[in-house]
């Protein structure tokens, strides 16, 4: 217990030496805007669950700014993946080829996506900037649970834009796909001692 | 302002000249670096410093502290379990080509909505533009820009090129492109197949920077397999694509002189080999010893560079 307490103390220590620095990082990263402080709190969720690496480190300040650097490439990630995605469905929505339409309410245009609860998800993170602290808010949630909740958006949103990428699914799949995935026998691998003397 | 001038002995007098805002496009620039390039921890323990001293706007420290605790500190259980934002380098980065596709299936309807749908973009208040080239970015660690990226939407085709014309590999690897793209990959086949087996189906996939072929095969237990040969035409676009491998155990030996890298997955079995600008992925129910006996077999000498 005198180590947690010990973790405990180095972690407030560190956030509150730190955290001023890591601002200044994460707003020159990336704008003045809450995303910057997210990005900063969410290093400390790190250090938190690695904080035996961070005991250990022999820079712990360097690991932080290290994890910031992280965490913040991952947030570009997933904001940037989740806008393409957005795109990509409200692409697919107006059928890519119809520009004709361009003059239309998009609330109008995309009337079944805006009104998928995944969708506005994802949308209030990657098109509307958003935080997830505040995003977690609205919906009354905690951090973590909000996390998962879009991880999972993410995913459904995904998959419905996969499975109407007919070609690609067959690349994936090949013409017997779907049977395959059901009938194909199953052959037992050797053993993983056999699998691990190819390791160096 | 002595204090700042030293940090462990090194001299950052110079940075302590520099703007306000030179510092901070330093600290972006820093923060845009790929993944497998270190920064200068010091140098930039350093400007944070200075940035925190020339900017001396309060911060409301303990407020922070306050909502981390109450929003964002995970539970106890939750410690030491995977986080993805702290690199592991004993787990290294695996492609995989099924994510691939399935990016570059995505790539290639979101830059279709930049050719054919920017007023959607624009009445989301949002620029699409430049969030597609952030992923870009961070997927492939290469500044990506407009004039880098061309794209074209015709009929049902897509395709797009980011194309470095001052690069002399890109002549090189178009002319492998080309070359393959003509003649598939007969030539680079596997001569060694498990007894029985039997071509089922194949596919093929090309935008302007790869081709590929899948070429579908079956056992006569029934057992299914796959290769898949991709060709690029840059070899940044090895890397452009690249995802996690998760949660697998990864085994590598050496195929006549290539890395084979063996990977489980589930009940199937993955071998893959990289190489400059091809990528041959086999993948099925097959025993280890199936997989090496096929990358074995393969005649690389045959690929056309």
């Amino acid at each position: 217990m005198a180590g947690t307490e010990h973790q405990d103390d180095l972690i407030s220590a560190l956030y509150h030496e730190m955290f001023p620095m890591l601002l200044a990082y994460a707003r020159s990263a990336l704008g003045d805007g809450d995303m910057a402080e997210e990005a900063v709190q969410e290093t400390f969720c790190v250090a938190c669950k690695r904080q035996r690496e961070l005991t250990e480190s022999t820079n712990p300040r360097g690991w932080l700014v290290n994890t910031l650097k992280n965490v913040i490439r991952q947030l570009r990630r997933d904001r940037a993946r989740e806008a393409a995605l957005l795109a990509a469905l409200t692409a697919q929505q107006d059928g890519a080829d119809n520009p004709d339409q361009s003059g239309t309410d998009p609330d109008l245009l995309y009337s079944n996506l805006q009104h998928d609860p995944d969708y506005l998800l994802l949308k209030r993170l990657a098109l509307d900037q958003c935080t997830m602290a505040k995003l977690a808010a609205e919906l009354g949630i905690s951090v973590e649970a909000c996390k998962k909740r879009v991880q999972r958006a993410r995913k459904r949103l995904q998959k419905r834009l996969e499975q109407n990428l007919g070609e690609s699914d067959r690349y994936f799949n090949g013409k017997a796909g779907q049977r395959r995935a059901s009938k194909c026998p199953r052959r037992t691998h050797p053993a993983e001692g056999t699998f691990q003397r190819l390791t160096p | 302002m002595s204090k700042a001038n030293t940090s462990g002995g090194r001299d950052f007098s110079a940075l302590d000249a520099m703007t306000t805002e030179e510092l901070k496009e330093l600290l972006r620039q820093d923060s845009l670096l790929p993944e497998d390039e270190l920064s200068d921890t010091e140098k930039i323990l350093h400007i944070m410093g200075l940035l925190t001293q020339r900017e001396p706007d309060a911060v409301d420290v303990e407020g922070a502290w306050q909502t981390f605790n109450e929003q964002y500190r995970p539970h106890p259980e939750d410690a030491e379990m995977g986080d993805t934002a702290q690199t592991d380098e004993s787990h290294p980065r695996r492609r995989s080509l099924r994510r691939l596709f399935r990016t570059a299936a995505v790539l290639a309807a979101a830059v279709a909505l930049l050719v054919t749908g920017t007023i959607t973009a624009s009445a989301f208040g949002y620029n699409v533009t430049e969030a597609v080239s952030q992923w870009l970015e961070s997927l492939s660690g290469e500044p990506w820009t407009d004039d880098l990226v061309t794209a074209q939407w015709s009929g049902d085709t897509f395709s797009f090129a980011c194309e470095d014309a001052a690069n002399p590999d890109w002549v090189r690897a178009r002319k492998t492109l080309e070359h393959h793209r003509a003649g598939a990959f007969v030539d680079l086949l596997p001569t060694w197949m498990p007894e029985g087996t039997e071509r089922v189906d194949s596919a093929t996939m090309e935008y302007d920077i790869f081709y590929s072929e899948k070429l579908f095969y079956a056992l006569p237990d029934g057992v299914e397999f796959s290769i898949r040969m991709t060709v690029y035409s840059n070899s940044q676009y090895i890397s452009l694509f690249t995802a996690d491998w998760d949660g697998s155990d990864i085994a590598q030996y050496d195929s006549n002189g290539k890395t084979v890298y063996l990977i489980p997955d589930g009940d199937s079995m993955t071998g893959i080999c990289v190489d400059d600008y091809m990528e041959t992925i086999i993948e099925g129910a097959l025993t280890v010893e199936e997989l090496q006996n096929m990358f074995d077999s393969i005649q690389w000498d045959n690929i056309y560079w």
